[in-house]
């Protein structure tokens, strides 16, 4: 699968959708993660809405390639619908923001998630913070050490 | 599941504790397909300044919504937002404590009304792993009991 190298990127540029399936599997080995209560302590049955959103970023990352020291820095998610087990969703990113700085970039993506009736079921917006290409990631202070950096917003 | 009537300021939201594993962290992996080496390749990740693996920052984020589910119910689990910022990675051995709050009275927007809530993960240090906020739409009837 190709993927689009991060500092190439232009704002507005949509990636490729990607589809998938929230499948049985995925949720077990979701919930199993997470220790999430099982199904039965649900009225609805749905989906966990994080399930949902951990698929989405997935198949986001999928489509881009962030380099050593990239760090997810914010992360908003408005869940508009319920999902439930085996349907098919597509995933639709773009490239909202991007700031580049002396040693980093910061960009913020754009995910909007679809069923199969078109609805909108997710939308968020994802928050990194990339290190320069000419700036060693080893050499990087603080790296692992705050996902905060000073004045870092996207 | 918080009674209606204690949707009000300053309410707590019921906690939830998780011990983070090499285990869980791989099961998150496998479910979200993001295989990256910082989080599951425990050799790689100890060349790194990070020292070691460390978990998703969305996986640590799944147990604010397992604490909005155990708050709100149905409410929650039919859509909802977060707002959130990652401050530092969980390790695997960390315990992971989620904490929040009902800030101020529900506001009404859009034709819903939203419960507001503030909310951090932090480890067995007490250090904020994720800052955030959610809100939670519900039907005005319900408020109106």
């Amino acid at each position: 699968m190709s993927t689009a190298d991060y500092l190439e990127l232009p704002v507005g540029l949509e990636f490729p959708r990607s589809t998938f399936r929230v499948d049985s599997r995925m949720i077990d080995s979701y919930r199993k993660a997470v220790e999430e209560p099982g199904p039965e302590l649900w009225e609805s049955g749905t989906v966990p809405p994080m399930a949902v959103a951990a698929a989405a970023l997935g198949a986001l990352t999928e489509r881009v390639s962030f380099p050593f020291g990239s760090i997810h820095l914010t992360q908003e998610l408005d869940f508009k619908a319920p999902v439930m087990p085996e349907e098919i969703l597509t995933c639709r990113g773009k490239l909202l923001r991007r700031k580049d700085r002396r040693d980093i970039h910061l960009l913020t993506i754009g995910v909007d998630v679809y069923n199969q009736q078109e609805q909108l079921v997710m939308s968020g917006k994802t928050g990194f913070v990339l290190p320069r290409a000419d700036v060693g990631a080893m050499d990087r202070p603080g790296t692992g050490q705050s996902y905060d950096p000073a004045g870092a917003e996207p | 599941v918080i009674a209606p009537e204690r949707w009000i300021d300053g309410t707590a939201l019921p906690s939830v504790r998780r011990r983070i594993s090499q285990h869980k962290i791989n099961l998150y992996a496998e479910a979200s397909g993001d295989h990256n080496p910082i989080h599951v390749d425990k050799d790689y990740a100890a060349r790194t300044p990070l020292g070691g693996t460390v978990a998703h920052g969305m996986m640590i984020l799944a147990y604010a919504s397992q604490m909005l589910t155990e708050a709100f119910g149905q409410w929650w689990l039919k859509g909802g937002r977060l707002d959130v910022r990652f401050k530092k990675p969980a390790r695997p051995g960390d315990m992971v404590t989620v904490r929040g709050q009902i800030f101020g009275l529900p506001k009404k927007t859009n034709g819903r009304s939203w419960i507001g809530c503030r909310f951090w993960c932090e480890n067995q240090e007490n250090e904020n792993l994720i800052v955030g906020d959610a809100f939670v739409p519900v039907p005005q009837e319900v408020l109106e009991g």
